[in-house]
């Protein structure tokens, strides 16, 4: 009881006054909008803005289009395939670069190469080097011998498309992952591996009982950063491929965008807004308790 | 608290005699001092026998000009307030055309300005789309044609016939070659004006198919057996070199080169009142013809866009592309002389409904938000004069886009007449709905699945026309 009346006798307006302007707008920009996307996906919605309220109707019809569907097994295929790259091969030029050896900073500066520059301009180029006919790695297996005329279209195959545009998104994404791994490697203590290494560990055992237990922190943290930025793999898909061939690199990011800006279906964009945004609200929800119990 | 100040009787009469005399000498000054309301206004007469309109702007025009010469009709126009407008234009269309046009604009109208600005074309639906929401559509925008009753539907657009009455905008629409009116109407109402136009037919390497001994036919005389076996005489992989152009990639450019072979055959995509129809043999026909071709064109359509196909066409990769037009040859022209004595054109092939062309029309409109409408329609009214479409057209590269135009020595031409002539014969336009955006690319979809091999053509065009009809549904519910 005491406590309380402490508590309430200290209790001062103040610092939630200076909080106002903030709060103020964090709800006009981002607590308004998210409430009106889910809203308005429970009408139908003319092309006038006329409103009729139709329930669950828009959800019903959105799980009978095929291309939804297909669009949302996509997008956990790729979302699972792209935070295991990243993770993976993340780390190992982390530990590449970690190592101390001559020029190692060189390959950190060529590493943040494909971060720095514009997303757009890394798309366009991998999209043409990639292209058949005209493209730099068509000529470079030629030279090699190891195809001939004609050229295959990498990215007109379902299999080529879906990998190529990975490997772009990858591409640009490993940067951020390895300086994040590169991060945590600089921050476990030395003592631990020297310590290690008196008592006659191998690398393996090193790597195995003092590196990866040390990084636990930081995988969980790439995990559910890369999950939420996968999730919103735009751009890349956008710019190389459009979401083709015949909708096999459809994300519901690029589906959402068509349904909206082409088809100008609002009712439906605005439903699998909504359906996109409870996922990615739930990672993010994982990934912000985490980090507040930390 | 002052004592009362008493006022005499006799001040009353002074003041109020005082006030009355203020009033009627101040109206008085004022009535003389009025401009004579003639004086700014603008009178546009049609002269018979002279088939020119005469558009005078003077003191006094009214009196003087009648008594002179007899008029059939005389309209005033509002009086224009000087101002600025903005004018989107797209893919940075004719720019130093656009300056001239903006500096005589200046000089017709002092103290007035067009804030220009441009957005790519694959991003136009887009922008203006997010403007419009946004609340600052540009006053003015280039358009194309499929997007006009989608945004009249939004309320987005001003009817233009407020501008042009029905006996003018009959004037107007006899002189556009190809019905190119329209694709400007939208429920009865006139929500733009055509800006260019063009028509799409055939263009072939012809030296190739010399090489091969393919005897050409005369440009009206195609089949779709000759079309077929002189692909396949000129497709060489093994060298780099296609047959045939497919774009699979962007459903508007899909569904050029399956109407250009579809139309012919007896396709027809909407009807009359915006209903899918394509679930017919001709249409599974066409989409089986189309397949059949796949072996022959270049690998990987499905990553191809318009653009892509010229760009094989332009370095000399490709044999036949069914959506070029006229553009495309002087472009090659201008940029690929060395190309240009190799490359032919013709109608594409005819089929049971005689021969159909493409027709594309990009359109001039005015959004609602325009602060001044007078002012923004005196900016479109270039494009619909024949002095500057000329200049237009002949910068771009474009067709004539009225009769008036195409009778101009420069059109003159066996070259010209050819594509004048198709597309006043032959031409037809996409449909024009608010749902059509949709409809092509699940059209373009199933296309995509049966030249990938996923679909029978049958199945696929069944697919395309069941899911069209819900969203054909949905939009009329």
């Amino acid at each position: 009881m005491d406590k309380v009346k402490r508590s309430l006798k200290t209790f001062s307006l103040r610092p939630y006054f200076f909080l106002l302007p903030s709060i103020f707008f964090l709800f006009l920009f981002i607590i308004y909008p998210i409430f009106e996307i889910i809203y308005s996906s429970f009408f139908y919605i003319t092309p006038k803005g006329e409103e009729r309220f139709v329930g669950l109707q828009n959800y019903l019809d959105l799980f009978s289009d095929s291309v939804f569907v297909w669009s949302l097994k996509n997008t956990i295929l790729w979302v699972i395939l792209r935070v295991t790259l990243m993770l993976i091969l993340g780390l190992g030029i982390a530990l590449l670069i970690n190592y101390p050896f001559r020029g190692n900073s060189i390959i950190e500066t060529i590493l943040i190469i494909p971060w720095a520059m514009p997303l757009a301009i890394v798309c366009y180029g991998w999209k043409w080097m990639l292209n058949g006919p005209y493209g730099h790695f068509n000529s470079l297996l030629n030279i090699l011998g190891l195809i001939s005329q004609p050229f295959p279209e990498w990215l007109g195959s379902p299999l080529g498309a879906f990998l190529g545009v990975l490997g772009v998104s990858v591409y640009t994404g490993l940067p951020f992952t390895t300086l994040i791994y590169l991060s945590g490697l600089k921050s476990i203590p030395e003592s631990l591996y020297e310590a290690a290494l008196i008592d006659g560990a191998s690398i393996w055992q090193r790597f195995r009982y003092i590196t990866l237990p040390q990084l636990r922190a930081v995988v969980i943290t790439i995990i559910l950063l890369e999950t939420i930025i996968s999730f919103g793999s735009f751009t890349t898909v956008w710019i190389v491929t459009l979401g083709g061939p015949l909708h096999y690199t459809e994300l519901i990011v690029t589906y959402l965008y068509k349904v909206a800006f082409e088809f100008f279906n609002w009712a439906k964009a605005f439903t699998i807004a909504t359906i996109g945004f409870i996922i990615l609200f739930i990672f993010s929800f994982i990934y912000i308790s985490k980090t507040w119990r930390e | 608290m002052g004592e009362e100040k008493k006022v005499s009787r006799r001040d009353y009469l002074k003041y109020t005699g005082a006030a009355i005399g203020g009033l009627v000498v101040g109206g008085a000054l004022g009535y003389l001092l009025k401009p004579a309301e003639v004086i700014e206004k603008t009178a546009t007469v049609t002269i018979p026998g002279v088939e020119k309109t005469v558009t005078v702007t003077a003191p006094g025009v009214e009196k003087t000009v009648t008594k002179t010469i007899s008029f059939t009709e005389i309209t005033t126009t509002p009086i224009i307030k000087p101002g600025k407008i903005s004018f989107m234009n797209m893919g940075g269309i004719a720019t130093d055309i656009l300056n001239e046009i903006v500096a005589d604009f200046k000089k017709k109208f002092p103290g007035s300005d067009v804030l220009l600005d441009n957005v790519p074309h694959a991003q136009g639906h887009e922008k203006y789309l997010t403007l419009f929401k946004g609340g600052t559509p540009p006053d003015v925008g280039y358009f194309l044609d499929i997007w006009v009753p989608e945004f009249a539907e939004m309320d987005a657009l001003v009817a233009l016939d407020e501008f042009l009455g029905p006996t003018e905008w009959k004037k107007v629409a006899d002189e556009f070659i190809g019905n190119s009116e329209d694709v400007c109407l939208w429920k009865g109402k006139h929500y733009a004006i055509p800006m260019y136009y063009s028509t799409r037919a055939m263009l072939y390497r012809k030296d190739k198919l010399e090489e091969v001994g393919f005897k050409i036919p005369n440009k009206d005389e195609w089949s779709y057996e000759m079309l077929y076996e002189a692909v396949k005489a000129i497709h060489k992989p093994e060298v780099g070199f296609y047959g045939f152009g497919m774009p699979l990639k962007d459903p508007k450019h899909t569904l050029r080169v399956f109407c250009q072979l579809g139309w012919p055959k007896g396709v027809e995509l909407l009807d009359e009142k915006g209903k899918p129809v394509f679930n017919t043999q001709e249409a599974i026909d066409t989409l089986e013809y189309l397949v059949s071709l796949k072996p022959y064109s270049q690998p990987g359509a499905e990553t191809y866009n318009e653009g892509d196909v010229y760009t094989l066409l332009y370095g000399g990769k490709l044999g036949f592309f069914v959506a070029g037009g006229a553009y495309t040859v002087l472009y090659i022209e201008k940029n690929y002389p060395e190309l240009r004595p190799k490359i032919d054109y013709a109608l594409p092939p005819k089929g049971k409904a005689g021969h159909k062309i493409l027709q594309i029309a990009d359109v001039l409109v005015m959004f609602n938000a325009c602060k001044n409408k007078e002012l923004a329609w005196e900016f479109m009214k270039y494009w619909i004069d024949p002095d500057w479409r000329l200049k237009l057209d002949q910068f771009i590269g474009f067709m004539p886009l009225t009769y008036g135009e195409a009778s101009k020595p420069f059109f003159q031409t066996d070259f010209w007449k050819f594509w004048v002539e198709i597309g006043d014969k032959y031409g037809k336009f996409f449909p024009i709905w608010p749902w059509w955006p949709e409809i092509q690319s699940i059209i373009a979809s199933g296309i995509a699945s049966a030249w990938m091999g996923e679909k029978k053509p049958e199945d696929a065009i069944k697919y395309a026309y069941d899911e069209s009809i819900k969203v054909y549904e949905k939009w009329i519910k």
